[in-house]
C-alpha cells in the first residue's frame, strides 16, 4: 500500500539520479525517450482520456521545430524568444483545425489527421526556404542565463524536467472539473451533454493542449539535435507516437513513459541485433517491430500499465476529501403545485413510424408523475424529446412558465433538469464520487488555467463534498471510491440518480430507475423519491414495475402506440377500460 | 475501434517492409494490358486509360449489386449500421468484416494491375494511392460508390493542375483538400450521436 504511494516519488528520484550512473550513450537514448514521452503524454490526454485519436502529432512536432529553426537561423531571435511564438502560432492553428475536425465522429478524425500528416510532410520537404528534403542544420543550442547547455546531461535533465512538468500539468487538469468533463467524453456525448458538459469545447481544449505540447517537444528536439529534416516528422513517426501512447496505456500518464521507453528501446535493440541474427541487412526490424506491436495489442489491449496493475490486483486508491469552506450554492425551492414542465403537441416520427403523436403533459413541483405504457409505446422517445437528445418534429416545451423552443441537452441540464438513462451511462473506470461530481459540473466555474495551477482546490472540495453528500443520501456512502464499473447493476442505477441529484435539479427525469433492483433496494428508492417530492422536486418517472408505480405516483399518464390514452390518479388509470385493453388485450 | 485502427496500421508497416524485401527499392513499370491507343477529337487516348474507366464503372456496378441485391451484401450493410443488432439476427460481424476486407483487397489488387503501366510503381506506392482514394471517398461521404468515383476524378483534376502550377506542393495540396471538405461535412452532418463502442 505505502510502496504504491511512494512509487511516483521513487521514479522521479531515479530520473534525476540517472545522469550520475548512466553513460553518455544511454543518456542520449534517454533524452530521445523523454522527448517521445512528451508527445505520447499529449496523446494520453487526447486519445486515452478524451477518445480522440490523432496520427498527426509528429507534424505538430515538426511545425514547432521548423519555426524555431528558421527564426533562430535567419533572425536575431534566440530559441527562448521563438518559444512563445511557437505556442501562439500552434495554439491558433490547432484551435482552427479543431473547430473543423472534432465534430467529426468515427473514422473521420484519425483519417483526417493521417491526411494532415502527409500534407505537412510534403510541405516541409517541398519548401526550399526551410531547406527542402535536406532540412536545416547548425541550429543554436539552448542557453540558460547565458550558459550553453552543451553536454548530454544538460539536455537529458532539461527534457525530463519539462516532461515531469507536463505530467504534473496533465495530472492537474485531469483531476479537476474540466478534467472530469474531458474524461466524460469517453462515456459518450449524450451522457456528457446531459450533465451540462460542453463536449465540443472539451474536445477543442484537449486538441489545442496536445498540439502545443507536441510543438514544444519539436522546439526541444530542434535545439537538442541542432538539425531538422522532414523525415523526423513524417506520418510514420506520428504512427509511432500513437503506438507508444496506446501500448504503454493511454489511460495512465505513466503509460506515456512506459510506452515511449519500450518502443524506443525495442527499435534500438532490433536495429542492433537483427542484422547479425539474420545474417544480412534489410528492413527486418520494421517487420519484427510491426509484428511485436500487433502481438502486444492482443496480449494487453488496454495497455501495459493497466495490464500490470490488473496482474498485481491494484485497484484505484481512495482519494482524500478536504472539508469544504462552504456549501455549493443551491437553486431556490419551488412551492409545491407550480407548473415546472409543460409540454404540448410533442410529435416525432422516425421514417414512417410515429413514435410520439401530439403528446402533452404538465409536471408540477412536488409531484411524482409516472409515464407508463407497453414496450414501444414511445416513452423513451418522449424522454429524449424533453431532454433535447432527439430533435422534435413539432411541439412546445415550457420550463417554469417560460416557453422555449426545444433546447439542447446541455441547456436543459443548466435549467435544472437532472436525468438518468434507461441503459446505465457511467464511466466504469472512474470512482463513484467522481462520476457523481460530473453531475455537479454546472455548479462549478473554474476552468482550465485554474485547474493547471491548482487554483481550483476550494471549489473542488465543495464539489466533492456535494457528491459525497448525494452518494450518502442514496445509500452508496460506503462506495465513494469504488470504481463505478465494479458496482452491481442496481447500485449503478442508484449512482445515476445521485449524479442527477448533484445537478441540484428542480425537475428529475428517471428512465426505469427500478429495473434490476432488488425488493429492499426498490423500497429504499421509493423512500428517496418521496423525500425528494417533499422537497418540492418535480419527478417524471418512466417505469414498468406497476406495483412500484401505483404505490408511489400522484398521477399516471399512459401511452400506447405513440399517443396518450389515459391520464389520472393511479386508481382512475387502473379502472380505465382502454388501459386494461392496452395491457391485457381486449375482452371479446 | 481505435485498437483495430492501430493494429491495421501496424499490419500496414509489416506489409510495406515485406514489400521492400520482396520487390526491392527500385521501381517497376509493366507493359499495358492493351497496347493500342485511339484518337478522340485529336487527343490521343491510351486504350489502357479507357480500360481503367471501364473497370471503375464495372467495380461500382458489381459493388452496388452485391450490397443491394444479395443476402451477403445486405448482411454486410447491416453489420456496418448496427453490429449488435446484426449479430442478434445471426449475422457474424467478424465474417462481415472479413468479406469487406477481402473485397477491398481484391479491388486494391485490380487497381495495382491496371495502374502499373500508367505510372512507375514502387513497393510503397499503394499507400499514397490508397490515401488519395480515402480523400476521394470522403468527398462522397464514405457512403456512395458513384460519389466516391466522382470525388476521385475531381481529385485527379486538382492534382494535375497542382502538378503544373506548384509541382513541389502537389501532394500537400491534394491532402490539404480534405480540410475544406471536412469543414463542409461537419456543418452538414453534425448531430448529437454516440459512436458505437
Amino acid at each position: 500500500m505505502s510502496t504504491r504511494r511512494f512509487l511516483p516519488v521513487l521514479t522521479i528520484a531515479a530520473i534525476l539520479v540517472a545522469p550520475i550512473v548512466a553513460s553518455e550513450y544511454a543518456l542520449t537514448i534517454l533524452t530521445y525517450i523523454g522527448l517521445s514521452s512528451i508527445v505520447a503524454l499529449s496523446l494520453v490526454l487526447l486519445t486515452g482520456k478524451g477518445g480522440l485519436s490523432s496520427f498527426g502529432q509528429a507534424a505538430y512536432v515538426g511545425i514547432g521545430a521548423y519555426i524555431s529553426a528558421w527564426f533562430t537561423l535567419n533572425t536575431a531571435l534566440s530559441p527562448w524568444q521563438t518559444l512563445p511564438l511557437i505556442v501562439v502560432v500552434v495554439a491558433i492553428g490547432a484551435w482552427l483545425g479543431a473547430l473543423i475536425t472534432v465534430r467529426l465522429s468515427g473514422h473521420y478524425l484519425p483519417l483526417a489527421t493521417i491526411a494532415f500528416a502527409v500534407a505537412m510532410y510534403f510541405v516541409f520537404g517541398g519548401s526550399d526556404i526551410i531547406g527542402g528534403m535536406t532540412g536545416l542544420s547548425d541550429l543554436p543550442r539552448l542557453t540558460i542565463f547565458g550558459y550553453e547547455l552543451h553536454t548530454a546531461t544538460h539536455s537529458y535533465l532539461l527534457v525530463w524536467i519539462v516532461l515531469l512538468a507536463f505530467m504534473g500539468g496533465v495530472r492537474n487538469i485531469l483531476d479537476s472539473r474540466v478534467g472530469r468533463a474531458i474524461r466524460a467524453l469517453r462515456g459518450g456525448v449524450v451522457m456528457a451533454e446531459s450533465m451540462g458538459v460542453d463536449t465540443i469545447k472539451a474536445k477543442v481544449q484537449i486538441f489545442v493542449i496536445a498540439c502545443v505540447m507536441a510543438a514544444i517537444t519539436g522546439w526541444l528536439y530542434a535545439h537538442f539535435q541542432r538539425f531538422v529534416s522532414p523525415a523526423a516528422f513524417s506520418l510514420n513517426q506520428g504512427i509511432e507516437y500513437l503506438f507508444m501512447a496506446v501500448i504503454g496505456g493511454a489511460a495512465s500518464i505513466w503509460g506515456a513513459i512506459v510506452g515511449a521507453g519500450l518502443i524506443t528501446s525495442l527499435k534500438q535493440v532490433l536495429q542492433d541485433t537483427l542484422p547479425a541474427l539474420i545474417g544480412k541487412t534489410g528492413n527486418f526490424e520494421t517487420v519484427a517491430f510491426g509484428v511485436i506491436v500487433i502481438v502486444l495489442f492482443h496480449v494487453a489491449p488496454e495497455g501495459l500499465v493497466a495490464a500490470v496493475q490488473r496482474k498485481l490486483g491494484w485497484t484505484a486508491l481512495p482519494g482524500r476529501l478536504r472539508p469544504p469552506d462552504a456549501a455549493l450554492p443551491t437553486r431556490e425551492r419551488v412551492a409545491p403545485g407550480a407548473a415546472m414542465l409543460e409540454v404540448t403537441g410533442a410529435t416525432k416520427t422516425f421514417g414512417g413510424v410515429v413514435a410520439n403523436h401530439d403528446i402533452g403533459l404538465t409536471l408540477h413541483a412536488g409531484e411524482i408523475l409516472a409515464l407508463i405504457g407497453p414496450n414501444g409505446a414511445g416513452k423513451s422517445t418522449f424522454f429524449n424529446l424533453v431532454t433535447g437528445v432527439v430533435p422534435a418534429d413539432a411541439g412546445t416545451f415550457a420550463f417554469r412558465g417560460t416557453a422555449v423552443a426545444q433546447l439542447a441537452p446541455r441547456t436543459v441540464a443548466a435549467l435544472g433538469v437532472g436525468r438518468t438513462f434507461q441503459h446505465v451511462r457511467l464511466l466504469p473506470d472512474m470512482s463513484a464520487i467522481e462520476n457523481v461530481a460530473i453531475g455537479a459540473h454546472r455548479r462549478g466555474r473554474k476552468g482550465l488555467f485554474a485547474a493547471l495551477f491548482r487554483l481550483d482546490r476550494d471549489e473542488e472540495a465543495r464539489l466533492f463534498d456535494e457528491a459525497r453528500r448525494q452518494l450518502e443520501r442514496v445509500g452508496l456512502g460506503a462506495h465513494l471510491w469504488t470504481e463505478a464499473g465494479a458496482l452491481a447493476l442496481g447500485q449503478q442505477r442508484i449512482l445515476e440518480i445521485a449524479r442527477a441529484l448533484a445537478l441540484d435539479p428542480q425537475v428529475l427525469l428517471l428512465d426505469e430507475p427500478a429495473a434490476g433492483l432488488r425488493y429492499k433496494e426498490k423500497q429504499d428508492l421509493a423512500a428517496l423519491l418521496r423525500e425528494l417530492r417533499a422537497q418540492g422536486i418535480a419527478i417524471l418517472l418512466v417505469e414498468h414495475d406497476m406495483d412500484f408505480v401505483m404505490k408511489l405516483a400522484d398521477r399516471v399518464v399512459v401511452m400506447e402506440f405513440g399517443e396518450t390514452i389515459a391520464e389520472g390518479t393511479p386508481a382512475e388509470v387502473q379502472a380505465d377500460p382502454r388501459v386494461r385493453e392496452a395491457y391485457l388485450g381486449g375482452a371479446e | 475501434m481505435l485498437v483495430l485502427l492501430i493494429v491495421s496500421v501496424a499490419l500496414h508497416l509489416v506489409l510495406v517492409e515485406l514489400g521492400l524485401f520482396v520487390f526491392g527499392p527500385g521501381g517497376a513499370r509493366t507493359e499495358p494490358l492493351i497496347g493500342w491507343s485511339l484518337s478522340l477529337g485529336g487527343v490521343p487516348v491510351a486504350a489502357q486509360s479507357l480500360a481503367i474507366y471501364a473497370t471503375s464503372v464495372l467495380v461500382v456496378l458489381v459493388l452496388y449489386v452485391l450490397s443491394e441485391r444479395t443476402l451477403y451484401g445486405k448482411a454486410l450493410r447491416a453489420a456496418a449500421i448496427n453490429a449488435t443488432g446484426a449479430r442478434l439476427m445471426g449475422i457474424s460481424a467478424a465474417m462481415a468484416g472479413r468479406i469487406a476486407f477481402l473485397l477491398a483487397a481484391i479491388i486494391g489488387a485490380i487497381t495495382g494491375v491496371l495502374v502499373s503501366s500508367v505510372t512507375m510503381i514502387y513497393y510503397d506506392t499503394g499507400f499514397l494511392l490508397g490515401l488519395k482514394g480515402f480523400v476521394a471517398a470522403i468527398m462522397g461521404g464514405l457512403v456512395s460508390y458513384p460519389l466516391a468515383a466522382v470525388g476521385a476524378i475531381g481529385l485527379g483534376v486538382m492534382e494535375s493542375f497542382a502538378a503544373y502550377f506548384a509541382s513541389a506542393f502537389k501532394e500537400a495540396i491534394v491532402f490539404s483538400l480534405i480540410i475544406p471538405i471536412l469543414f463542409w461535412r461537419s456543418l452538414a452532418t453534425f448531430r448529437l450521436t454516440d459512436d458505437e463502442e
